[in-house]
């Protein structure tokens, strides 16, 4: 069995001491730290996605996956620095202010970064100044938006109007998600994308950048 | 007003493993242990209640103790009713702050979970309180926020019954979120036949479903 096939089961089966020792056993013959990351740690979590959307697994699972990935991740972290290793996209993800909701969210920014993006997690309660000031520090490519009450979702309109007020919005999809959103919805403030759920939020990622 | 603050909350161990779904190789037995005890010295339950008579009753609203809802379903719901029963429960801050601290994202995700069952089994023990001490045939509940017809924004109106957070720490935010967001408010009220509002609802995949929707049953109230 290849080393990156070991690594990607060691994900799927969220062995965290595994993952870590089979990165360090790849780095030590010389498999560049960006194989390891898209051939095993991205590969292992892509089944991990599919089976969550199959319903094969659920939550926990894929909580318990992308713990054993982030553990390949962190060493592998400072050489993708190093070797100035481009990340499938860049990320901007927050909980709208007024709402202090944040697991859901939590879990998608652990999907995407599972799935190969860079992703800066604002936290909750996060102004519209603060998102915009985070896309243009980042030069992101995808905002995310999370909102869980229908007294909070109507910010993300008041976001998504000053985004485009802005020369990003030409280069920043917004993909927005929460309980009470719909794709309905999404369109009406013209967000780009409505995902349901996290591993939903990573084909769509996948999508708007044309990363399928 | 009256505070209870003596509500029992277990923990079924198999219960938790079967709500969270997840197999005893990726949470080993000795680990849910160890967080169904951590959950345990988190918690606070508490809860705050009121008998409120029903003023008036309109096809739209209905006014108890002066302050008027505006919901076709309570209002049906209220009918024939003398005297309902507004709540707040909380099981405090511990738990989801603890969750947080800890950097984990996981634990942050099973403490969550069991949270939530600390609530559901304080909304039951409040329910079982009220039938037992009233002498009411059958109880059910609704809370604003859970159906379009009642919206979260008639939480303002059901805090206004509770000033100060009821005495047991809840306090509502400008954009109606309660804090400790681990909270729960509504209307408790006697009923023949148990209602839940997840009757009316027709989202799809909602992990917190307690009844099968029920489309018929919604269009009554279109």
């Amino acid at each position: 069995m290849d080393i990156f096939k070991e690594i990607a089961a060691a994900v799927e089966s969220g062995d965290l001491d595994l993952v870590k020792s089979l990165t360090e056993k790849a780095l030590a013959r010389d498999v560049s730290a960006e194989e390891i990351l898209n051939k095993a740690l991205v590969s292992g979590m892509n089944v991990i996605g599919e089976k969550f959307k199959n319903m094969e697994v659920f939550i926990p699972e894929v909580l318990v996956s992308a713990r054993a990935m982030n553990g390949g991740m962190e060493i592998l972290k400072p050489l993708l620095i190093k070797a100035n290793v481009k990340f499938k996209g860049k990320v901007v993800i927050g909980t709208v202010k007024g709402d202090l909701h944040d697991i859901g969210k939590n879990i998608v920014a652990m999907m995407l970064k599972g799935a190969g993006y860079e992703v800066t997690d604002l936290g909750a309660d996060v102004s519209k100044e603060k998102f915009l000031d985070a896309l243009q520090k980042e030069s992101a490519d995808i905002l995310g938006l999370s909102a869980l009450l229908t007294t909070t979702m109507t910010y993300m309109k008041e976001i998504v109007a000053a985004l485009g007020s802005t020369d990003l919005r030409a280069k920043v999809k917004v993909l927005v998600g929460g309980a009470p959103l719909t794709e309905a919805y999404a369109r009406s403030i013209g967000a780009d994308g409505y995902a349901p759920d996290a591993a939903l939020a990573v084909d769509l990622a996948n999508s708007l950048l044309g990363k399928a | 007003m009256r505070i209870i603050d003596d509500i029992p909350i277990r923990f079924d161990i198999d219960c938790v493993r079967r709500g969270l779904r997840i197999s005893e190789e990726k949470l080993p037995p000795d680990n849910l242990r160890e967080l169904v005890q951590a959950a345990e010295s988190l918690i606070r339950p508490r809860a705050i209640f009121q008998i409120a008579y029903v003023e008036e009753r309109g096809p739209l609203s209905a006014t108890l103790d002066g302050v008027t809802f505006t919901s076709k379903v309570l209002a049906a719901k209220l009918e024939g009713v003398e005297k309902a029963f507004p709540f707040l429960i909380t099981i405090g801050s511990e738990l989801e702050d603890a969750g947080k601290a800890s950097g984990d994202l996981l634990r942050q995700f099973y403490l969550e979970s069991l949270g939530d069952e600390a609530l559901r089994q304080a909304r039951e023990y409040l329910g079982s309180h009220l039938v037992k001490n009233y002498g009411l045939a059958g109880i059910s509940s609704l809370s604003p926020g859970s159906l379009k017809d009642w919206p979260i924004t008639e939480q303002a109106p059901l805090f206004s019954l509770f000033p100060e957070g009821g005495g047991i720490g809840v306090r509502l935010t400008g954009s109606m979120l309660m804090i400790p967001r681990k909270s729960i408010s509504g209307i408790f009220f006697p009923t023949e036949e148990t209602f839940f509002s997840c009757q009316l609802c027709p989202r799809e995949n909602c992990p917190g479903r307690k009844a099968d929707y029920d489309k018929s049953l919604e269009d009554k109230f279109r």
